[in-house]
């Protein structure tokens, strides 16, 4: 019988206690604030199944799995114990630097490819996001899907990509928002990212948000581009205190007097309200782009407009939580807000939270939201800011000992898989010929499909971090699918595999009489997932090998009907190795983290 | 419970008998019911529910309509001045001097057969324009809280007990990801393209033979993980089961040839495979008619209200059949419209409509809908619209949610599917309209854990 309790399942799928009880719009419809609706749900930091080593357990929440070597490697770190080799990783996972070898490799060899890609912000917006053409204004956010990928699948700075997805997401702008978004993508990336080593990611959060607010990417999809006294537009206002900073769960007070609004153990006032919207959209006016209109210059640069910008300070001066702008500052009047957002408690809270959801898990323990959030505040205005909340949250007992309160998400399941099984692909737009990447548009369709292509999802949200969203059927199906897609893959060629299983068994047992079940199960997993399972699994792995062979578990598989090793094409040894990898990357203790 | 029958969504059955061993809480409040008839055949409900979302908010006065006659015909032409008044003679009377978009011809149909209920005034309890909030207000099922981590119609499959045990899907959404309403509902199938919901790769990966040891892998463990992908795989096998060869709906149903008309013929489908479906959603988008709305238009606004009217008739029409056990499919079905909010009562500039208020909710089906129209319409005159803008919310549409699943659903546990709304609720507590036949059971209006009050664990 099935062991999973009630309380459980409801913990993990139910309305989760707090949640109503604590939003202020609450206090509109008479619902009590004082009791919770539904009993707390236990901290699940259970330890389902099985528990992989260390190194697998780290590789498979701060990075997208490992690869061929990534565990020999970690256990290799000094240091005489799992903490003193975490420290190592860490240490060097939070100083990438720009070289990146296997990635500059393959981007380098794609040569023209990723042209968009390295183009400055002028040619985006004049060449890609003014052309007359679809697929060339379409191409550069293209591009950018088969970057992620390329990054994910072979960078060394795993951690950099694992990161530099959570803000591409809490930062989020759908590409295909109109022609501005698209064309621009890679400007807007690259605004997150800062430079090539990803300083950005790891600076001061503030440089973060500003560089986000001033790129057209952004001004596009939030409307901010727009927004002009005296009607201003408030899209962007919202989402920047609702999404990007103070978050509305904790902190929106509705539509109250903001006077109303208590301070914190800072002395901040707590949160915000629809007043403060409304005050943070006038202050954003007059922001936009140098897009053409009103005799400006196309080019795509931030601009602002001072005759779009409110200009009544002397008579109702400008006030957002707390902050008074007297005197008409033109742009200057968004950055004082902006750094009060940024410096703001209730942001370090809802931030630091989100990185222990991404991070630890799907309910990190308030012991360690509390004190990441304490270190984000505490070094507000360090240049390395970032760097620090996430050596904290990566060094935490916390994060050591939390397994599985996660599930993989579409794109991680294919990213790790890609790892795991050795792919060796470079995705782009076009093949080396000019036609169609059939491939990498296949894996864009599948992702779709399954939910989660990049900056691909409608609402400002970005896309959602908690485990109950993603185990749906279809999306596991279609998660699934993606990877036995990929696993069968040939090339337009004919028989040259993406990946060439077949191949990299006879590599690692190159002597034919080697090459029994038993044997083939035991190195193709230990290769994949960096570790053996469980003796019942195994056993199903090498059954499944056996079987599809004809042969017992101790015999060499040449002794199959019609199976030859030597044969690396679309043998049926190739295919029964292909379906042996789909299954040791598709086994449930690869899709925890 | 015959242990041999149970599959691998074990969970649902050893959740519902644990819950019918000690929740004597939760059974108090079935009337007429009792510890053993909910395990008896005639204890388990067979109806099904279908939700179909109008996401982008309808202009419902271009759908609905006054008709000459009505007391609000003039002031609806005096608001629509700018090329969305529907004539007169284009519209198709319904009753109480409400009138149908010509478009939706089959609803007129419907209507008349006493198959098609339609309420008015119907919205939030507290007026919300912004479509990212109210959606996930109705779907939800917490208005005034967009963060609720699980939807409505989960927490329904989740507190029932009088589902059964043991079946391959209770609930689905036709589109390639779960819908809010049912978000935190694990055995919940998404199934956006039946043909593409397979693994993939064929002989070259050894397809089938993979399907089966993964499937014999998942069911070997409890983590969630292994329950999600046990379902997982057990829906593929089912789906190709039922979607394998041709298909001809019954008694010469025809479905337009449109997302909605398709994922409805899949829906039927599950349906009548016996596979067990009781509750499924399907969206139908497109409302959000800033500019060019185009109500008789079949380009526009008229061609969605044609496409919702025909694939929903047609639904029914393919439903008209014998289920195993007595009674016909379209008996056990209703089909519940309605998007996350209307729209302004008068037209903007460019022939369109901004984001409003109230709207309507429309409730089709066979024997379990009684059809009408249901509800008070506050009017249109200056004085009636909320803040001078928009129709005024009457009916809380959680007030039609907690009747269809009281009545169709059978299941009391409103305080956990539809919390916080009680007689203290700013349009009122469950009053029922009369849409549903069946069984007016008490509903239980506190927050339920019945296992864990009990000590479960």
């Amino acid at each position: 019988m099935n062991g999973l309790s009630r309380r459980h399942f409801l913990a993990t799928s139910g309305v989760m206690a707090g949640t109503l009880a604590s939003d202020p719009l609450h206090a509109q419809l008479g619902i009590r604030m004082d009791q919770k609706l539904f009993p707390a749900p236990p901290v699940n930091r259970g330890v389902t199944g099985e528990l992989p080593p260390f190194a697998v357990r780290v590789l498979s929440k701060a990075a997208y799995g490992p690869t061929r070597g990534d565990v020999e490697a970690f256990d290799g770190l000094p240091g005489g114990s799992d903490f003193a080799r975490l420290q190592a990783w860490v240490e060097e996972q939070l100083n990438p630097t720009a070289i990146d070898t296997e990635v500059d490799t393959r981007f380098a060899a794609a040569g023209t490819e990723f042209r968009t890609i390295l183009a400055s912000d002028f040619e985006l917006w004049t060449q890609y996001v003014r052309s007359d053409e679809g697929s060339v204004r379409t191409r550069p956010f293209s591009e950018l899907d088969r970057l992620t990928y390329l990054r994910g699948a072979y960078s060394r700075w795993q951690f950099r990509e694992v990161i530099s997805d959570f803000w591409n997401n809490h930062l989020h702008v759908y590409s295909r928002t109109n022609n501005e978004t698209q064309g621009f993508m890679p400007s807007y990336e690259r605004a997150l990212r800062g430079d090539a080593a990803g300083n950005g990611l790891f600076g001061n959060f503030f440089d973060l948000l500003l560089g986000s607010a001033r790129n057209a990417a952004m001004l596009y999809y939030l409307d901010n581009y727009r927004n002009s006294w005296p009607n201003p537009n408030e899209n962007y206002a919202r989402e920047v205190l609702e999404l990007h900073t103070l978050g509305a769960l904790e902190n929106y007070y509705g539509a109250v007097d903001p006077a109303t609004v208590p301070d914190n153990a800072f002395g901040q006032r707590a949160g915000y309200t629809e007043i403060d919207v409304f005050q943070f959209a006038r202050a954003l006016t007059g922001w936009g782009v140098a897009d053409g209109d009103d005799g400006a210059p196309d080019t795509g640069a931030f601009l602002f407009r001072p005759d779009r910008h409110y200009d009544e300070h002397g008579s109702e001066p400008i006030q957002v939580m707390g902050v008074t702008i007297n005197a008409d500052g033109g742009e200057n009047d968004v950055l004082q807000i902006l750094q009060h957002l940024a410096e703001h408690f209730g942001t370090a809270r809802f931030i630091a939270g989100k990185l222990c959801r991404r991070l630890v898990g799907d309910n990190p323990p308030e012991s360690l939201v509390q004190s990441a959030a304490m270190e984000f505040y505490n070094r507000r205005n360090d240049s390395d800011q970032l760097r620090e909340v996430y050596r904290h949250i990566l060094l935490s007992a916390e994060f050591q000992n939390t397994w599985a309160d996660k599930s993989r998400r579409p794109l991680e399941t294919m990213l790790r898989m890609w790892r795991a099984a050795a792919i060796d692909f470079t995705p782009t737009v076009d093949n080396a010929d000019g036609s169609r990447n059939r491939i990498a548009s296949d894996i864009n369709n599948r992702l779709e499909a399954a939910g989660q292509r990049p900056w691909n999802i409608e609402v400002p949200t970005g896309y959602p971090d908690f485990k109950a969203y993603w185990q749906g059927t279809g999306t596991l199906v279609a998660s699934w699918r993606l990877v036995t897609y990929l696993l069968s893959r040939r090339d337009t060629n004919g028989d040259n595999f993406v990946l060439n299983i077949a191949q990299q068994v006879n590599i690692l047992l190159p002597n034919a009489n080697d090459r029994t079940p038993l044997q083939i199960g035991n190195t193709l997993t230990l290769a994949a997932l960096g570790f053996l399972p469980d003796p019942t699994t195994m056993s199903k792995i090498v059954l499944f090998i056996a079987e599809q062979a004809g042969i017992t578990l101790n015999e060499p598989i040449d002794n199959g009907t019609g199976i030859d090793s030597s044969d690396l094409g679309n043998s049926n040894y190739q295919k029964i190795m292909r379906g042996s990898m789909a299954l040791i990357v598709l086994l449930p203790v690869g899709q925890r983290r | 419970m015959d242990t041999q029958k149970i599959n691998r969504f074990d969970r649902r059955s050893f959740l519902r008998s644990t819950a019918l061993a000690s929740g004597a809480v939760g059974l108090a409040t079935l009337t007429g019911g009792s510890l053993q008839v909910a395990f008896g055949s005639s204890g388990i409900n067979k109806n099904v529910f279908v939700y179909i979302f109008m996401r982008g908010g309808p202009d419902w006065l271009s759908f609905i309509t006054p008709m000459d006659g009505h007391p609000s015909r003039g002031d609806y032409e005096a608001l629509r001045i700018n090329g969305t008044q529907i004539p007169n003679n284009r519209l198709l009377a319904l009753a109480d001097g409400w009138g149908i978009n010509d478009f939706g011809g089959a609803f007129q149909g419907l209507f008349q057969d006493g198959d098609l209920a339609v309420v008015q005034a119907a919205g939030l309890p507290i007026a919300n324009r912004s479509h990212f909030e109210a959606e996930r207000f109705v779907e939800l099922g917490t208005p005034g809280n967009r963060f609720t981590s699980s939807g409505w119609l989960a927490r329904h499959m989740q507190t029932a007990i009088n589902l059964p045990g043991s079946v391959p899907i209770l609930g689905m959404a036709a589109e390639s990801s779960i819908t809010f309403s049912l978000l935190g509902e694990p055995s919940a199938l998404s199934l956006g393209n039946p043909a593409s919901f397979e693994l993939e790769g064929g002989s070259d990966i050894r397809e089938d033979e993979l399907q089966a040891v993964l499937t014999d892998i998942y069911a070997q463990g409890d983590s969630e993980i292994e329950v999600a992908g046990s379902q997982a795989l057990e829906a593929v096998s089912i789906v190709q089961d039922v979607f394998d060869g041709e298909y001809v709906p019954s008694n010469g149903a025809q479905y337009p040839d449109s997302d909605l008309g398709d994922e409805l013929l899949s829906i039927a489908r599950l349906i009548k495979a016996d596979s067990g479906v009781r509750v499924a959603q399907a969206d139908r988008g497109g409302w959000d008619t800033h500019n060019g709305q185009g109500p008789l238009q079949a380009g526009g606004y008229g061609g969605r209200v044609q496409d919702i009217a025909d694939s929903v008739a047609a639904f029914l029409t393919d439903l008209d059949v014998p289920t195993g056990d007595g009674g016909s499919w379209k008996d056990r079905t209703s089909v519940l419209m309605m998007g996350e909010f209307g729209r302004r009562a008068f037209d903007n500039n460019d022939a369109g409509t901004d984001h409003g208020y109230a709207g309507n909710i429309l409730v089709a089906g066979g024997a379990s809908v009684n059809g009408g129209v249901y509800g008070t319409f506050p009017g249109l005159a200056d004085g009636d619209l909320f803040q001078g803008n928009d129709v005024l919310a009457t009916t809380d549409y959680r007030n039609v949610f907690s009747e269809m699943l009281l009545k169709h659903l059978g299941n009391p546990e409103i305080g956990t599917m539809l919390p916080d709304f009680n007689d203290s609720s700013p349009l009122g507590g469950y009053n029922p309209l009369g849409i549903f036949n069946g069984e007016d059971i008490q509903p239980n209006l506190g927050p339920q854990d019945v296992i864990a009050k009990n000590g479960f664990e």
